[in-house]
């Protein structure tokens, strides 16, 4: 089982699966596969995703579940305070 | 893997994007297919009108037609085509596609129609636009009928379902007829020849139609509204 954050960050970015799906070469059902977690991307759809967010593939697919930013964002600005 | 387009999705008026409706045809394309195979078995042995001149036979493929071409399993219907369009050539790198007008144009690189996209698409496929007619590969393709990596598995696994359940139907039919006494007749072995082939060319269709779950259903998270 991959885990990954797409729906997240999708909504992050206010896109829709159409847009999403046609900026990296899919239909539009697969984006919601991939966010429901039926389906494993191949490595070259996690680089083409990986590419679209501009983020690290690790930012987006994990082996564990993500932790909420919530958790991650408020501990930090704890430390930082 | 199912239509993009809502109008083939629609069965006798019905909306079929709910998995349970689309079970619901299936069975009734293939329930409706085995009696009409089942009557015209039992028709070609009585009726000497259909026996002769290969009237059975007719009608047994004017039943696997319908099947085939025109119920809800057909090619191009509710499920999107196997294979590209005709326009498909093929090529070392999996075939081209050959583009001869704005349409072509727009559906290869934004997977719609030059009206259908908006403004800045339009300019963006005006400025790729070259009068004539020119091949490209298809993997660059983003047109909706183009199969993506999901459905080309998804694909796989429904030909190989399609297959274990076509041998399982075999090895059955084989003890059904090893056990049987009576001698069999030519319109037992065209009706079993017939189911063998519609189940085997419609099988993967009714396989997807049978597991793909609804499209409209979403993910967890419902913070985008779609387009």
């Amino acid at each position: 089982m991959i885990y990954n954050r797409i729906a997240v960050l999708r909504a992050e970015r206010s896109l829709t699966r159409q847009t999403l799906a046609r900026e990296i070469g899919v239909n539009p059902q697969t984006i919601g596969f991939l966010e429901r977690g039926d389906y494993v991307p191949s490595l070259e759809l996690a680089f083409k995703l990986s590419r679209f967010f501009s983020l690290p593939v690790e930012a987006i697919f994990s082996p564990d579940p993500f932790r909420p930013l919530s958790e991650q964002v408020y501990p930090l600005r704890k430390k930082e305070a | 893997m199912l239509s993009a387009d809502p109008k083939k999705l629609r069965l006798l008026g019905i909306d079929m994007h709910a998995r349970g409706r689309r079970r619901s045809a299936v069975v009734l394309t293939y329930g409706v297919y085995l009696i009409a195979m089942g009557w015209l078995v039992r028709e070609t042995r009585s009726v000497p009108g259909l026996r002769e001149y290969y009237g059975g036979y007719w009608l047994m493929l004017l039943a696997s037609s319908w099947v085939m071409g025109f119920s809800f399993l057909r090619e191009g219907g509710a499920v999107k085509r196997f294979k590209l369009p005709v326009w498909r050539v093929r090529g070392e790198e999996g075939g081209w596609v050959l583009l001869r007008n704005l349409d072509d144009w727009a559906k290869y690189n934004y997977g719609d129609t030059f009206d259908a996209l908006p403004e800045e698409r339009q300019q963006e496929v005006l400025r790729k636009y070259r009068v004539g007619n020119y091949f490209f590969p298809a993997s660059g393709s983003r047109t909706p009928d183009r199969l993506d990596e999901r459905e080309v598995a998804e694909l796989d696994r429904a030909s190989k379902r399609t297959l274990t359940l076509l041998c399982t139907f075999c090895f059955s039919l084989a003890g059904a007829y090893a056990a049987r006494n009576a001698v069999l007749r030519r319109e037992d072995v065209a009706a079993v020849l017939f189911t063998l082939g519609t189940f085997a060319m419609s099988g993967p269709k009714a396989s997807i139609l049978w597991n793909e779950p609804d499209p409209r259903i979403g993910a967890d998270l419902k913070l985008v509204q779609e387009g």
